[in-house]
């Protein structure tokens, strides 16, 4: 399938890499192997000393939890990120990539989690983009031949019915991965590469029943003449399909071994079992949720993501949603809020909502603090204080703003949750994560809240800003607040929540209570959703 | 709520700084240097006309600098509040002309009661054409007020002929015209405006939005803010003000004529971005305006008292355009602003 080319197969590494005269005679060299790979970000290791090898015709099964370092070590392999220490090397050369183009260019292609397609562009300029140098003549690129090339390429591969002219972005979700998956057999082939080295990052994730079906089978068509890595998140599938399974947890390697020889449950105690830290989830202040019924919602579905979702909340409750990416956690904390539409019904403290907008459930001072904090989550044109204060307008419901009581009220939140900025007239891009995400809340806070809605609420925060969180949280459970937590840290969830509502494929499979002093096990957790 | 408690060692454990206060006060020298520099353009464009002409700087002058930027005040306001929210309305030129027109022709039919209240409300109906398309078609502003920019103008020659319509002495010029303790009555319409404007956007609910809004519409609506009405408000009130200055323009000019309306929409939106009011929204304000529009207004008449050939006229302003806003831009986002 892939084009035989002739002459030497690695003329062109003599420039990069440093012999490693290590001579394998018994087995065929692996294509990919790793030493003792560390990738550090200040104090914290991602990834630390993982030895790892491919050869050709395996398929590598690696599973973790979230944040175990998958991600990361996939960026190492595929030249977007630079390992702190240890070696890599691709082919027997030392492969020291400064970029994912540069990693392409020596047989390094990767599927990525969230698609990297250019969705203005047509199909061919995707298979081809950043390589468009092999169809160039005289500086113009040769478009026909380009088309003629991903139509065959197209063909090849059962999918003769994309139309590689056609725009990226007309194609749903799932073609679209597929595409960027035979991009990687594109380049491969464009760049003669006769074993090309496949990172899949989580390809599965947004694919239905048959689509995965189809990519296993091509997966089938190419494992003799490739090396891959396989990333997810399913279990029995990872079983299923790869030859060796590598577990990471907390960035180490922590167990690998024979597809066959391993068993579900078996991966799941390898991956989990982190300890818990007590105190930094502020567990001694979990309280026994009030009488009052904050929230109830019953036999919410958007048809799309999530179906028959029941939740209740009562005051100072926190309820958990956990769920893997894709489980329809998400979309069920943004539909309570009233920003996705949903059918069922949704009842805050008794009463039946009819109309469902964030700007009704402000009314009712419901409040939803967005997972993406950058994009959403505030307002970079104002300052600190406006930021806060312009919660408090919402909630007034009144007509006239007085901009020094306006400041005075966001000041007075700025203590309180101690908020560390340059000063309240100060941008909120002056402040580090951990304080832009202490403002998301204030600006929450200061509609005097009684249901708050939070979303990974932690993301992208250090370990001293998250307790600080935590310590936020539990004051307003104290002051009878209810809260519904979504997140993908699963300790966090057990950490802080009464009750764990699990969910799979956008169904509710289990509902875990969480008392203080017998908080389930990730383990329990994760048997239900995967 | 009780304060937080912080354990020990989380506090000690706490390793971002805070924010240095040598950041913090470059940030704010940096903010006032935005605010000043239209304010030193237009001192050293007063300094240099009064040089450059001796009757530039005498108390007539400046009242009739004051007369002649009464519409282009009224105007950029509405702008401004456009602007605010991330949006642009092209049609405020041609809903000026429309307005005028039905304005005139009101007066020789109706009487001046009628022309005075008809030149807003056709302002406000062709607002709420934009603005219904804008926020409940979702069609971009750009695009809607572009095609406004050509009806509008369009209905007001059908109306018209494509002839001039002289407003009556008495009746409307009256009221609208002549001066009140040496200030131009047109003038003291204009400030009364500007002061509502500044008001609203200060010191209202819907000020406040208009700021959420255009920093951020996603987190405006999770916010709880009703963005697509307030969309359609700013637009109501971008077609008043364009209504009312059609009334200022009436009476300076005496008379509707076709395309009167056009030249503002650029040199508003120019006044505008020179106050310091970014295109993408979310910062700035009327305040902001009035500097942008006097350097416009002093420009002009200085020019032509300064003898400067009238083309090249045109070349200065577009400089100082581009300069002024080059100087008060903030360019703290990496992405060039559309």
């Amino acid at each position: 399938m892939f084009r035989k080319t002739a002459g030497s197969a690695f003329p062109r590494w003599s420039r990069w890499g440093r012999t490693r005269g290590e001579a394998v005679t018994t087995a065929p060299p692996p294509l990919l192997s790793m030493e003792g790979v560390t990738r550090r970000f200040g104090g914290f290791a991602a990834v630390e000393d993982v030895s790892l090898s491919v050869s050709k015709g395996e398929v590598l099964g690696l599973i973790g939890e979230n944040g175990a370092g998958k991600s990361t070590l996939l960026n190492l392999i595929s030249g977007t990120d630079h390992a702190s220490a240890g070696t890599l090397t691709v082919r027997g050369r030392v492969a020291d990539y400064t970029s994912y183009h540069e990693a392409a260019t020596h047989g390094v292609f990767r599927v990525f989690q969230e698609l990297a397609l250019l969705p203005n562009l047509s199909v061919w300029e995707n298979l081809f983009i950043g390589h468009e140098e092999h169809f160039q003549r005289f500086g113009i690129i040769d478009r026909r031949s380009a088309i003629i090339r991903a139509r065959e390429i197209m063909e090849r591969f059962d999918h003769g019915w994309i139309d590689v002219e056609r725009r990226v972005e007309s194609y749903p979700f799932a073609v679209c991965q597929m595409i960027e998956l035979f991009r990687a057999f594109a380049l491969s082939e464009l760049l003669e590469q006769e074993d090309p080295i496949i990172l899949l990052d989580e390809p599965t994730a947004a694919l239905d029943h048959d689509e995965v079906e189809y990519l296993r089978s091509m997966i089938e068509t190419i494992r003799d003449r490739s090396a891959i890595i396989f990333v997810s998140h399913r279990l029995a599938e990872l079983l299923e399909w790869s030859d060796r399974v590598a577990v990471l947890k907390d960035g180490r390697l922590v167990g690998q071994g024979d597809a066959d020889s391993l068993s579900e449950e078996s991966l799941h105690y390898l991956m989990v079992g982190r300890e818990r830290d007590q105190v930094f989830y502020r567990e001694g202040r979990q309280r026994e949720p009030g009488p009052t019924e904050l929230l109830r919602v019953e036999g919410l579905g958007d048809g799309e993501s999530f179906e028959g979702v029941d939740l209740r909340v009562r005051e100072g409750e926190i309820v958990g949603i956990a769920g893997v990416l894709g489980s329809g956690k998400s979309e069920v904390g943004r539909a309570v809020f009233g920003d996705r539409p949903a059918t069922g019904t949704v009842r805050t403290r008794g009463e039946l909502l009819t109309r469902r907008s964030p700007r009704h459930s402000a009314r009712l001072r419901v409040a939803y603090v967005p997972p993406e904090r950058k994009v959403d989550g505030f307002f970079d044109t104002m300052t600190v204080s406006d930021n806060i204060a312009i919660g408090s307008v919402v909630a007034r419901n009144r007509g006239w703003v007085f901009p020094r009581t306006a400041q005075r009220v966001a000041r007075r939140m700025i203590d309180r949750i101690r908020i560390k900025t340059g000063g309240d007239t100060a941008s909120i891009l002056s402040l580090s994560g951990g304080n832009q995400q202490k403002v998301v809340f204030a600006r929450c806070l200061s509609t005097d809240v009684k249901l708050l809605i939070l979303d990974n609420p932690t993301r992208g925060v250090d370990a001293g800003a998250k307790e600080e969180i935590y310590d936020l949280i539990r004051d307003l459970t104290d002051e009878g607040v209810g809260i519904l937590l979504v997140s993908d840290d699963l300790l966090e969830l057990i950490g802080l929540s009464n009750e764990i509502v699990v969910m799979k494929g956008g169904r509710v499979t289990a509902r875990v209570s969480a008392p203080t002093d017998a908080k389930p096990t990730e383990q329990e957790l994760i048997s239900r959703m995967v | 709520m009780t304060k937080p408690s912080l354990d020990p060692p989380v506090a000690a454990r706490r390793t971002e700084p805070a924010v240095s206060p040598t950041r913090g006060q470059a940030g704010r020298a940096r903010v006032n240097w935005y605010v000043a520099a239209p304010f030193v353009v237009l001192v050293l464009l007063i300094v240099g006309f009064s040089i450059a002409s001796p009757i530039f700087f005498t108390p007539d002058n400046l009242l009739n600098i004051m007369q002649s930027s009464a519409v282009l005040l009224v105007l950029a306001l509405g702008t401004t509040v456009v602007m605010l929210t991330g949006s642009i309305d092209l049609s405020i030129g041609s809903v000026l002309t429309l307005s005028a027109y039905v304005a005139a022709i009101a007066a020789q039919s109706a009487g001046t009661t009628a022309a005075v209240l008809l030149a807003p409300l056709v302002g406000l109906v062709c607002g709420a054409l934009n603005g219904a398309l804008i926020s409940y078609a979702r069609l971009p502003s750009f695009l809607v007020t572009l095609g406004g920019y050509f009806a509008f103008d369009g209905l007001a020659g059908y109306l018209s002929d494509g002839q001039p319509i002289g407003l009556a002495y008495g009746g409307v010029a009256e009221g609208f015209g002549g001066s009140v303790g040496g200030v131009p009555v047109i003038s003291l319409w204009a400030i009364g405006l500007l002061v509502l404007v500044v008001i609203a956007a200060r010191y209202t609910r819907f000020g406040r939005y208009l700021y959420a809004v255009g920093g951020n519409e996603r987190t405006a609506r999770l916010t709880g803010i009703p963005v697509r009405r307030i969309k359609l408000y700013v637009f109501l009130l971008s077609g008043v003000l364009a209504g009312a200055a059609a009334l200022l323009q009436l009476v300076r000019t005496a008379s509707a004529s076709p395309g009167m309306g056009e030249p503002f929409l650029l040199l508003a939106i120019g006044a505008v971005v020179m106050g310091g009011t970014s295109l993408s929204g979310g910062s700035g304000g009327p305040v902001h305006s009035i500097m942008g529009v006097l350097v416009i207004a002093i420009l002009a008449n200085g020019m032509v008292l300064a003898n400067v050939n009238p083309y090249a006229q045109n070349v200065i302003i577009g400089v100082v355009v581009v300069a002024a806003v080059a100087l008060t831009m903030k360019r703290t986002r990496d992405s060039i602003v559309k």
